[in-house]
């Protein structure tokens, strides 16, 4: 990835922009931190905030006029923070550290005229630069300091002004300042105060038109400010004055980039929703209690954005935000040798493409780990068990076993191909069946049966390659259909085909059922359900639309999630995640289902399955639209990938038999081998991703062979390399020819004596 | 993954079918994603034939595989 892509993706997330408080505040104060600290009744961390970025800490905290207060969030839900009574709040309550600075002395020296407020500020700065500064005022120092107000007692005044000399900074009279044509000698440069009645008769013979940027008077290196009536927005010129200073002393440009150096517009987005309005404590003369002070700052919304996080799982999960992951993600990809400690974060993300809906700015994760993921597998540096397993699968079902392209039995041609696809042929065979028995009946112009693999597995793991390979052979199996329009059943197939083979027509099976007359026996759920839109229909909103009007005409009722239709999110197959991340993709499924205590009604068999997998009782439309044996649909538990396989197998078998009366294909050998499993098994060879159909050819190979090795016990172990995995067995041969699998597991390393002769 | 070979004295009493050999701690080459390691595995003397545990398989070989996947 580019540097000049990642800032794109940066620039885009505004999650780290300052809140309307700090952007406001003429000196950048951290009024969200302030608040977080005083709700937790933490005023010593409050007091650090302030003496970290006040000058004049003791002084400015009381006084403060809280320009702030004009912008902040709350403003919108019960009025502003008192975010200058908060500041007060926690000076009230203990000393400040006054930490001696621990800065070398730069050796260079800079003046200051006036002791007002700004002239002060700018003394400060220029100590913390490490300056000799030397102030020119008149004698009482403090007099202009406890004039601002009741709150800053000679005391108070007098504690800023020590801290100050104790710093090095010495005060001078002003008798003593060499005429301003000479300061260039000793005392050069000078930022001369305006809130100071003394020090601007300095300038009376100066012409009064200062440059707002840098405070430059008519005289090169002399800078003037502070006639402000905000005492924060005085403050904030003489540290503007001392920048300036600086910059003049480094002979740097007094202009460039200073546009965030005062107040400014934050990018910021924080959502009011939810947020109910409280209004703002009355602030006493006084200043708040600790206990008022605490309860005020809890009002604060601790302004940020999130909006993404918030509703997805996996960007939550790894505990940032956008901005954050694509600085990681940039970092990963450039690791040269090391650790790519961010490839499972990158192969997590399902692609739902919610986030990119909700960010206030389109930010999309979606294209982040696209590319990354196109990126990996560019250099070779894809993990191979990311996505083994279910590029293993869509191999199998662009295989001769799975594929099927056939017009209707007697006929030539086709107006329309029904295109299942892969999820819905293995974990409901019946109904592929049943819905092209339908079509046929119901469409006119002939209706080809077209059993393929759309590639979106390819296109999720990034392996164009694979996916345009896949795509060519669609093409021309496409092109000698005759070229129909295609009805998905899956829109995982409708959105791969749309994106990348346009040309290819295609309408959604849900579209087309609305359309059409209801068939006999539609069966009714007990209760109201609530309906799940897949990830991949999100913008397909005539799919959606489709789907509700046929549960409508069908008579279900369908509770709407709160984030359903064009915000709905993935069941955790999309983007791989289950593979990659099996535990988060569960705990997505999981998530999703506890939204609704109802059943859920999906209309894709890849959410049926995802969902029933966590146990959640999950129906498809399809159930209730083509009932089939069982009265509780929702209580089926989901297929396994084995059977899914078998399915697939056997369902073109059958079709093929059936209604194109084409001789049965031979059956493979292995397919003889016949397993029994004891309780549980099955369920650990699922979670293991290991199919029965390996195990049958492992068992096959070991015994033809006699390739094995036998327990004390018995029993066997045995071994088989089909591809980039071996897999091992341990198994009974059983009096009825039965083999009992005791155990199975695998591994990717390829062991010298082990996992031979796996023929794909 | 040397500390889990030393518990692997039952394979001893495991036989090749095919040899009629009990198994022997042999040196065993294993690869991935082009490293190459020597470790010593329970293998039948006479053929050769390697048995990777499940313990090995799924305990410290996957950590291994998963930190090379990484690399
Ligand atoms: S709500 Fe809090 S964080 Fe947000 S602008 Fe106001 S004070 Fe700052
Ligand atoms: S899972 Fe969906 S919402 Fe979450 S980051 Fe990925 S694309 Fe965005
Ligand atoms: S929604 Fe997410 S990506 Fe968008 S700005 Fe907010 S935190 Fe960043
Ligand atoms: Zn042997």
């Amino acid at each position: 990835m580019k540097r000049a892509r990642l800032q794109e993706f940066e620039y885009k997330c505004i999650q780290e922009e300052p809140p309307w408080c700090t952007a406001a505040c003429p000196l950048h104060l951290d009024g969200r931190g302030l608040c977080r600290a005083v709700g937790e009744g933490k005023f010593d961390e409050g007091r650090k905030i302030i003496e970290r970025t006040l000058p004049l800490p003791g002084v400015l905290g009381r006084i403060c006029d809280a320009p702030c207060r004009a912008v902040c969030k709350r403003r919108e839900a019960g009025g502003s923070i008192e975010l200058g009574g908060l500041e007060r709040a926690c000076l009230d309550e203990g000393p400040l550290r006054r930490r001696p600075l621990l800065i070398p002395k730069s050796g260079s020296a800079a003046a200051v005229a006036g002791c007002g407020i700004s002239s002060l500020s700018a003394a400060s700065d220029g100590a913390k630069k490490g300056y000799s500064v030397t102030v020119f005022c008149r004698p009482d120092n403090t007099a202009l300091l406890t004039a601002l107000s009741p709150a800053v007692t000679e005391e108070i005044a007098r504690e800023e002004l020590e801290w100050l000399e104790k710093q090095g900074v010495r005060f001078r009279p002003l008798a003593e300042m060499p005429p301003l044509q000479e300061t260039d000698s000793e005392f050069s440069p000078l930022y001369v105060g305006l809130d100071d009645p003394e020090a601007v008769l300095l300038l009376a013979d100066v012409k009064r038109n200062f440059d707002p940027v840098s405070l430059e008077t008519a005289i090169p290196g002399v800078f003037a400010g502070g006639d402000a009536p905000s005492f924060i927005g005085r403050a904030a010129d003489g540290r503007r004055g001392m920048k300036s200073v600086e910059r003049y002393l480094q002979k740097a440009s007094l202009h460039s980039s200073r546009e965030t150096e005062g107040p400014f517009e934050t990018r910021l987005y924080t959502s009011l929703k939810g947020v109910l309005p409280i209004p703002p404590l009355p602030l006493p003369e006084g200043g708040y209690s600790p206990s008022e002070a605490k309860e005020e700052a809890r009002r604060c919304l601790l302004c940020e954005c999130r909006e993404c996080v918030k509703t997805c799982i996996y960007l939550e999960e790894y505990g940032a935000y956008p901005k954050a992951y694509a600085r990681e993600i940039f970092n990963n990809l450039s690791v040269v040798s090391g650790t790519r400690s961010a490839n499972r974060m990158i192969n997590s993300c399902s692609l739902c493409g919610r986030c990119e809906r909700i960010c206030p700015n389109g930010f999309s994760m979606r294209e982040l780990i696209t590319e990354a993921r196109g990126e990996m597998v560019a250099v070779n540096k894809m993990p191979p068990s990311a996505h083994d397993f279910p590029l293993e699968d869509m191999a199998f079902n662009t295989s001769s076993k799975a594929v099927l392209a056939r017009h209707a039995p007697g006929a030539e041609k086709s107006g329309w191909a029904f295109f299942p696809g892969c999820r819905l042929t293995g974990s409901s065979p019946g109904h592929v069946r049943t819905l092209y028995d339908f079509l046929r009946e119901r469409l006119d112009g002939g209706v080809a049966l077209w059993m393929n693999c759309c590639g979106a597995p390819a296109r999720w793991a990034a392996r164009e390659d694979l996916f345009g390979g896949n795509l060519a052979a669609l093409r021309e199996e496409w092109a000698a259909l005759g070229k129909p329009v295609i009805i998905a059943a899956c829109t995982s197939c409708l959105e791969a085909l749309a994106a990348e083979a346009p040309e290819m027509r295609t309408v959604s099976l849900w579209e087309i059922l609305a359309g059409l007359d209801l068939p006999e026996g539609v069966r009714l759920p007990g209760e109201e359900m609530a309906l799940h839109d897949p990830c991949t229909s999100a913008e397909m909103p005539g799919v959606q639309r489709a789907v509700r009007a046929l549960a409508g005409k069908m008579g279900i009722k369908g509770e709407e999630l709160p984030l359903s239709g064009h915000l709905t999110t993935c069941c955790g197959w999309g983007g791989l995640q289950i593979c990659a991340n099996p535990p988060l993709a569960e705990k997505i499924a999981a998530g999703r289902g506890g939204e609704t205590s109802r059943d859920l009604l999906v209309y894709c068999a890849m959410c049926r399955d995802a969902f029933a997998r966590t146990g959640k009782r999950t129906a498809h439309l399809l159930d209730f639209l083509f009932p089939p044996g069982e009265s509780d649909v929702a209580a089926v538990p989901h297929v396994s990938f084995s059977d899914q396989r078998e399915n697939r197998i056997g369902l073109v078998r059958e079709l093929k038999r059936t209604l194109w009366k084409e001789e049965e294909i031979v059956a493979e050998p292995w397919e003889s081998v016949r397993l029994v499993y004891p309780a549980g098994m099955e369920e650990k060879l699922e979670e293991r991703r290991i199919l029965a159909s390996v195990v049958q050819r492992l068992i096959l190979h070991a015994e033809e062979g006699n390739r094995k090795i036998q327990k004390p016990d018995g029993t066997f172990l045995a071994s088989l390399r089909p591809a980039s995995v071996t897999y091992w067995a341990e198994y009974l041969p059983r009096e009825d020819g039965t083999f009992e699998v005791k155990n199975a597991w695998s591994h990717r390393m390829a062991v010298a004596g082990a996992g031979e002769g796996g023929e794909p | 993954m040397k500390e889990l070979t030393a518990s692997y004295g039952k394979y001893r009493e495991y036989l090749c079918t095919n040899c009629g050999c009990p198994l022997e701690l042999r040196k065993t080459e294993i690869t991935y994603l082009g490293s190459v390691f020597t470790l010593e595995l329970p293998s039948c003397p006479s053929c050769g034939l390697t048995l990777i545990p499940e313990e090995l398989a799924l305990g410290k070989m996957y950590e291994v595989e998963q930190i090379l996947e990484d690399k």
